[in-house]
This record gives structure tokens, C-alpha cells and sequence, in this order.
């Protein structure tokens, strides 16, 4: 009997993990030849050339492909991909933006509403991935979809698009993998936790998580609206079908209830308590036991370190000058762990330049200070080195 | 070395606190002795800071010497007027809490919730000295953490200053950002600095999981006390239990007790003073003296803690207390002496702080001055902002809608009992800070996601209270056993 069970369990494992790890190809739309381009309404093409790799074309300021959206593409498309190749750019040449236009069109068939999804094309063959699901609030009536080019380049190759349902597999997989995608301790971590939210599209979790995890839905949603089902739900049982009277089992009925939110709690708890003491673990694995020449701390790489190292340069300073990566939280902190030196927020006036990972700052001809190749500074020398883009320079008085 | 010399320098404040809570308490004493020791150590650093900050502004300089000599002479103070009442019979016993007498009817309770409520003790546990352990050893990353908390401190402790004499644009003028906010923190960072004889962030930065720790500990006895009164109830240690996990399952009040803030601090100050105005409308005899003697010390204390305290909770609190007093005092000349008691120990740090400030150029609200935050300008994105802030993010858990649930729920049971006052209370403060945020420039607070939540902190160990408490008479447990 047990062995059955296993056999069984096995023979299941597989198709659920099938199941479970392909999207459904819903729609392909390739261009290989003058056939398939039929397809498609163009604007704007320059030079045009139809291979069996795709269309290439010039682009004279602006360009698109348009093609009415296929059958329940608002409802039933998760996700789609876009074959783009840009050559690399000479110069003169420069591509501006391109976008997969999502157009809602009017009886008269003028435009009604436009989406605008931007989409991030880098030089040389790519293969684009779009999460529709995410926009798909904001389509409208989607009845056309459209690829556009901005810009003025030569020899751009369009392939075409595909379509994709994920199966239910891979959105319960989505839904897991991003509750438990946790938020590192970051600046806006005493002000606010987003907390676990729940995305449908597995692509969109993991390295994706930093840019969409916004978009997705709060957990809290889920739990609040489950709460208030389970409570309509107790409260249908206790008066239509228990058979009894309310004061006979209200308090059984309010027991069940709150042990349920109890529940929700404690499992909410859990994954808020795990991200904290994972955050704290990486806090010890990365800065607390971690060597002090490679040491690093959450998102200020080696800042803490080297804000120590900077003050005994500067402690016979009442001010001095610095370049940083950016002005917050570095120009504030710098000053606090070298008070009573502090850096200067005008125009300058110190002997001495603190620069920290700035490799745009280089010393050069003369022993001076470069910036764009610009010298900005007497000449000097580096009184004490850091790192190859982190050091402490000070001119020499004449 | 740094922790022992830290707490070497805490002992001070902390039996300044104690010493006054046992004066205040008199003939009956109604906290228990470890109850008092946390109290009396958030409240001794706010009347050390206070004492302190006046007394250097007086001219006793800020100096190692300077501070301990006014530490000398606070304790022998409080000293001698101890003695003196100890003389005359007129402090009371200590009373210990039976908390080990309690803690055999958890053998009684069934295996299921034995399990459950070890894990909530062991990994609430885990979780706090993660946070400990980590504020022990983490450089101050936070923005107000270095920005304000830090540097205003290590400014005055390094010039031996408290850096008046500049001019009021230069930004290091009485220690520069947030020069309106009270001294207590500030004040407690200098001195651990003096008595560790460095400034770091090793040395300063861990005196607020000391609050967080010595807080939880106030209110772990709060709940306890409160949920032991009815002598059937069994369940009074589970209950306490679960509402010390709840309080710091609240992610986002973790990573506050956990890091170099003060808001913990704040919040821990506000829950004594109203759960201690709940004891005293519930009390009867010459407890009620006590409770009231402690209520109006710890009233005053919180005064100079944020400024918070004074914009936004004192004035609906001294509301709440007219009427507590109105309910529970039959005489006219017996609420006038219950006021006075309550109220003029606030207005003894109110009134000077309020002069120094005026007189100095110094804003009264959240690091802007009042003129600029009773400016009227809407904004209309705050509402959508804020529902979100705590409806759909993880700071909070659900706290908030399950509060709001269950105040719907408990109407019936909370309007018709003392701890109404504390719902209202809290439906005031709500309010007003949510009108704060609507409607003046600290709109941006909200929006930014900054300020707001901060707030919410505050009020937070008086939401799972008072949830806590209704849940349990909505259940009927205590009746039950």
C-alpha cells in the first residue's frame, strides 16, 4: 500500500513539473518572409529589406509596426516577447526610445487611449520580455498593438513577437517565489517595510524584484479580503444552516474566527521576522565579522570604513572638499564621522579633496586634481589612498 | 568594556527615575519592582536631560564633571526626601509581582498552545537580540540616526557646548537640524559618551534597545496586570505572552527598537501615561493616589522627550483626564487637586521649554517651525497615501484594519468601560495627525512615505492593548477561565 503511494506520488511528480515549468505559446508572430510582413500595417520605414531573419530597416526619426491585437489579448495574454536586433551606433546615429504601443481605437477609428510601454533595447540581438499581466489595468480596449522606433539609426532588425499564458503552475510558483522575496535593510527601511507582495508572472520575481516588486500586490490585500470571506462566510453558517441559536454559538463562531487571524498572523510574522533576521545575518556575514580591509555594509559598499580612514587626514581641517557619489546620505554622514572637520558645501576653499568611488577624479599632468580632463585643483599629492577610486589629496602651499 | 561603562552611566538616570516613581507612589506602591526599575529608566532620562540641559544653560559647563556633579546631586536629593519619608512611614513595602505563582496554570493549558506559545517566546527572542546584536555593531546608517540623534549630540559633547552663542542660520546652531526637539536624547548620548570617555557609534547607539528592552518589559507587566485582575482568568500569562509577540511582530516597530531611534522611547513614554490613567480610574483607596502621583511625573517626562508629545498628546490627554476625573471624583475641590496633580508636573517642563524655545527662535513641530506647519494647504494624494501606508504594506502587519474591526465589534463592551477612554484617545490622536499630514506642508511626510508611519509608532503598544484587551472580552475569556 505505502509503496503504491509512492509510485503514484512519483509518477504525478513528473507532469506537475511539467506542468508547472512552461509557459503556453499563445500567438507567434515571426516575419521571415514578404508573406508574414503582409500581415502588419508599417509607418515610417526607411530601406526596407524582408529576410528570412526578419524585416530591416532604416529609421528616419520615427517608425512602427502595427497589427490589430490578437484574440483575447487583454484577458488571456500573460506576458510577451519581442525580437529586436540594433546595430551599433556610429556617429550621428541615435535611437531615442523604443516602445510597445498598446492602442485603444474609437468608432470612427481614431486613436482613444494609448499605453506607452517603454521598453529597455540594448545594442545587438535581443530577445525582449514584456509582462503584460502587470499593465493590463491600464490597456483600455486594446484593439491594436504597436512596436515604435524613435530615433535616427540604420539597419535595425525587427523579427517579430510571440504571445504567452503562463499555466497555473508557474503562477503559483510566481505567487511562492515572491512572498518569500525578501527587502534588504535599505535607507527607507525605518520609514516603511513593503512587505510581501504577490506577483503572477515568475519571470518578474527574483533578479526582477527591485524594479516590479511595487507593482505587485500587497499580500495584505489577499489576507484582508480572505478575512472578510472567512467572517461572511461563519457568519452564513451560524445563522442559516448550524441550526442554532446565535447566543448559543457566538462564541465558538468569534473563537474560530480570531484563531484564524491569529493564524494569518503568526504566518505573517513568520515572513516578516525571517526577512529581519536574514537582514541582520547579512549585516554579520558582510560587515560585522567580515574582514576590515574588504568589508562592506548593505548599499554603502565601503563607506563606513573609509569615512574612519578619512579622519585622521582631515582632524587638523576645519573643512574640507569632497567629491562623492551623490550628495545623500554620503556629504551628510561624511561630516558626522569626521566632526569637527567637515566637508565643504560651497565653493572651495580647503587644501584638501576627499574623494570616495569616483573614478571620473583622476590625478594628472602637474600633480593636480582632473575632472572630463579638466585640472581643478593645485598642485598636490595623495596623502592617503583607499582604494583605486578613493583617496584623500591635498595641494602643496606654495 | 563600551556595554558595562554604558550601563555604568545608565544606572544614574535609571535610579533617578526609581527613586522618584517610589517617592511618587508613597504609602502604596503599585508597581512591581522590575516594572519600576524600566520605568524608572526611561523616565529618569528624560528628567535628567531636563535637569541637566537647564542647569548647563545656567552655566554649569558640559563637562564629564558638570554632569556627574548634577547627577550627584539629583540622587542625593531624591535621597534625602526618601529617607526622610521612609522616616516618617510614609513609603509603603515594595510589591512583588506573582508572576511564577501564575505561571503554574500554564501547565494546565492544553499541548497545542504549550507548543505555540514557546515558539512566539522563542522567536520573539531571537528576533529582539538579532536587533540588539546588530545595533551594537552597525555604523549609524540612518538618515536621522547620524543627521540629527548623532551629530547634534556629538557636536556638543565634542565643543563642551551646547552651541547657542552662534548665529541662529548657522547650521550648527544649538547643535544644528533638528534644533527644536527636546534634549533627552541628546543629553543621554553626551553623558554615555563622557562615562565611555570617546564618542562612537558603538558607545551612543545602543541606548535605545535599551528602551525598546526595558519598555517591553513595562509592558509585558502592563498586560499582565491588567489581564490577571479577574482571578478566574487562567489564561492571564498566555495572554500577557501573546500580546509582548504581538507588539513586536509589528515589523516596522522592530526596526525601531532595534536601531538608534527614539521613537520606541516616545511610544513607551505615552502607553505609561495612559495605561497608568486607566489604573488610577479603575483604582480605589489610597492607590489611586499613587497612580495619579506617577501618571502626572510620567505626563511631564514625556513632555521633553519628542515633540509630539506636547502638540499632539498632551492636549487630548488633559481632555481625557477633565473627564476621567469628572466620572470618578465626586467633588469639586477633589478634581481640582487631582488636576493639579496631574497636570502641574507637565506644565513645570512645558513652560520653561516652551520660554527657552520661543525665546531662542526654535520650531515646536516635527523640525518646522509652527508658523510654517499651521500654513493651510491640502493635499489631496495624503488620504490615498496614508490608507496605503496602512492598509497594504508590511510595517504594520494588519494592525490597523484588524484595530478598526475590532472596534467596531466591541462598541457595546468598550463605550460602556474605562478603556473607552483609551479607544477614544486613540481615535483622537489618529485623527489629528492624519489632518496634520492633510492638510499642512508636512503633507510630504505622508507622501514620501517618511513622517507618518513614524508617527503611527507612538501609538502602537496602545493599539495591541487595548486590542488585545477587547478581543479578550469580546471572547469571553474572562469568564470563562
Amino acid at each position: 500500500m505505502r509503496r503504491g503511494i509512492l509510485i503514484a506520488a512519483f509518477m504525478l511528480f513528473v507532469p506537475i513539473c511539467t506542468f508547472a515549468a512552461s509557459s503556453i505559446l499563445s500567438e507567434e508572430w515571426l516575419i521571415h518572409s514578404e508573406d508574414d510582413i503582409l500581415e502588419w500595417n508599417t509607418a515610417g520605414l526607411e530601406q526596407v529589406e524582408i529576410t528570412e531573419d526578419g524585416v530591416f530597416f532604416d529609421l528616419e526619426n520615427q517608425a512602427a509596426f502595427f497589427r490589430p491585437s490578437p484574440k483575447g489579448f487583454k484577458k488571456d495574454i500573460d506576458a510577451m516577447r519581442a525580437y529586436i536586433t540594433l546595430p551599433e551606433l556610429s556617429d550621428g546615429e541615435n535611437i531615442d526610445e523604443v516602445a510597445l504601443l498598446v492602442l485603444t481605437l474609437k468608432e470612427n477609428g481614431d486613436i482613444g487611449h494609448r499605453l506607452r510601454i517603454g521598453l529597455d533595447v540594448e545594442e545587438g540581438s535581443t530577445d525582449i520580455y514584456i509582462p503584460l499581466a502587470h499593465y493590463r489595468k491600464d490597456m483600455g480596449g486594446a484593439d491594436v498593438i504597436a512596436m515604435s522606433f524613435k530615433g535616427n539609426a540604420k539597419n535595425i532588425k525587427f523579427e517579430g513577437m510571440k504571445f504567452l499564458k503562463h499555466s497555473l503552475g508557474q503562477k503559483i510558483l510566481a505567487f511562492w517565489r515572491s512572498f518569500w522575496t525578501l527587502e534588504p535593510f535599505t535607507a527607507h527601511t525605518i520609514n516603511i517595510l513593503v512587505g510581501p507582495v504577490v506577483l503572477t508572472d515568475h519571470m518578474m520575481v527574483g533578479e526582477w524584484y527591485e524594479n516590479w516588486h511595487l507593482n505587485g500586490i500587497s499580500v495584505n490585500a489577499y489576507i484582508l479580503v480572505g478575512i472578510s470571506l472567512f467572517g461572511i462566510s461563519l457568519l452564513l453558517y451560524a445563522g442559516a444552516f448550524s441550526g442554532k441559536r446565535w447566543l448559543d454559538i457566538r462564541k465558538r463562531i468569534i473563537i474560530l474566527f480570531f484563531l484564524a487571524i491569529a493564524s494569518l498572523w503568526i504566518l505573517y510574522d513568520f515572513r516578516m521576522g525571517f526577512e529581519f533576521v536574514r537582514n541582520v545575518a547579512v549585516d554579520h556575514v558582510q560587515y560585522i565579522s567580515a574582514d576590515t580591509e574588504t568589508r562592506t555594509f548593505r548599499d554603502r559598499d565601503r563607506f563606513y570604513d573609509f569615512a574612519k580612514f578619512v579622519k585622521s587626514f582631515v582632524k587638523d581641517r576645519e573643512t574640507y572638499e569632497v567629491f562623492l557619489p551623490d550628495p545623500w546620505p554620503y556629504f551628510g554622514s561624511i561630516g558626522y564621522y569626521t566632526y569637527p572637520s567637515r566637508p565643504n558645501p560651497g565653493d572651495p576653499v580647503s587644501d584638501t579633496w576627499v574623494i570616495y568611488e569616483r573614478d571620473d577624479i583622476v590625478l594628472g599632468e602637474g600633480d593636480k586634481l582632473y575632472h572630463l580632463g579638466e585640472a581643478f585643483t593645485d598642485a598636490g599629492e595623495v596623502i592617503g589612498r583607499f582604494s583605486d577610486d578613493s583617496f584623500i589629496f591635498r595641494e602643496i602651499s606654495n | 568594556m563600551h556595554i558595562i561603562l554604558t550601563l555604568i552611566a545608565l544606572a544614574f538616570p535609571t535610579v533617578e527615575g526609581y527613586l522618584s516613581l517610589r517617592i511618587l507612589e508613597g504609602k502604596n506602591p503599585v508597581l512591581w519592582n522590575i516594572e519600576r526599575v524600566c520605568a524608572g529608566f526611561l523616565l529618569g532620562c528624560s528628567l535628567s536631560g531636563f535637569i541637566i540641559f537647564f542647569a548647563v544653560l545656567l552655566g554649569v559647563p558640559l563637562t564629564f564633571v558638570g554632569f556627574l556633579w548634577i547627577h550627584i546631586v539629583i540622587i542625593a536629593f531624591l535621597l534625602v526626601i526618601f529617607i526622610k519619608l521612609k522616616k516618617k512611614k510614609k513609603i509603603g513595602k515594595k510589591i512583588e509581582c506573582d508572576l511564577l505563582v501564575q505561571a503554574k496554570n500554564l501547565k494546565k493549558i492544553p499541548l497545542w498552545l504549550k507548543i505555540i506559545i514557546f515558539w512566539l517566546v522563542i522567536w520573539t527572542a531571537l528576533k529582539v537580540f538579532a536587533g540588539g546584536y546588530d545595533i551594537l555593531h552597525a555604523p549609524s546608517y540612518w538618515d536621522d540616526n547620524y543627521a540629527n540623534w548623532n551629530m547634534r549630540a556629538q557636536v556638543m559633547y565634542t565643543e563642551q557646548n551646547l552651541m547657542l552663542h552662534l548665529n541662529p542660520n548657522n547650521p550648527l546652531y544649538f547643535g544644528g537640524r533638528a534644533a527644536g526637539y527636546p534634549m533627552t536624547a541628546y543629553i543621554t548620548r553626551i553623558w554615555i559618551a563622557m562615562v565611555n570617555g570617546e564618542w562612537s557609534d558603538e558607545v551612543v547607539n545602543n541606548v535605545s534597545f535599551l528602551w525598546f528592552i526595558s519598555f517591553l518589559t513595562i509592558f509585558f507587566c502592563s498586560l499582565y496586570r491588567t489581564f490577571r485582575r479577574d482571578k478566574k482568568s487562567k489564561h492571564a500569562l498566555v495572554w500577557t505572552i501573546f500580546g509582548v509577540y504581538v507588539l513586536v511582530s509589528l515589523p516596522l516597530y522592530l526596526v525601531h527598537g532595534t536601531n538608534p531611534y527614539i521613537d520606541v522611547f516616545m511610544s513607551g513614554c505615552l502607553f505609561m501615561v495612559l495605561y497608568w490613567l486607566l489604573e488610577w480610574m479603575q483604582s480605589k483607596g489610597n492607590d489611586s493616589n499613587s497612580w495619579l502621583n506617577i501618571l502626572g511625573f510620567a505626563a511631564a517626562m514625556m513632555a521633553y522627550v519628542k515633540n509630539e508629545a506636547i502638540l499632539i498628546f498632551l492636549p487630548p490627554l488633559l481632555l481625557l483626564f477633565v473627564a476621567a476625573s469628572w466620572r470618578k471624583i465626586p467633588t469639586l475641590i477633589g478634581r481640582v487637586q487631582s488636576m493639579f496633580r496631574a497636570v502641574f508636573p507637565a506644565l513645570l517642563v512645558v513652560i520653561p521649554w516652551s520660554i527657552f524655545k520661543i525665546t531662542h527662535g526654535l520650531g515646536f513641530a516635527n523640525n518646522k517651525s509652527v508658523g510654517g506647519v499651521l500654513d493651510f494647504v491640502p493635499d489631496p494624494y495624503v488620504p490615498s497615501a496614508i490608507f496605503h501606508d496602512l492598509m497594504y504594506t508590511g510595517s504594520f502587519s494588519i494592525l490597523f484594519p484588524l484595530f478598526l474591526l475590532i472596534i467596531f465589534m466591541s462598541w457595546n463592551i468598550w463605550k460602556k468601560s474605562y478603556i473607552g477612554m483609551l479607544v477614544i484617545f486613540l481615535l483622537i490622536v489618529f485623527v489629528g495627525e492624519f489632518c496634520i499630514y492633510w492638510f499642512t506642508d508636512l503633507a510630504t511626510e505622508a507622501l514620501q512615505h517618511t513622517g507618518f508611519g513614524r508617527g503611527m509608532i507612538h501609538i502602537v503598544p496602545l493599539i495591541v492593548f487595548v486590542g488585545l484587551w477587547l478581543i479578550r472580552e469580546i471572547i469571553g475569556d474572562k469568564e470563562s477561565g
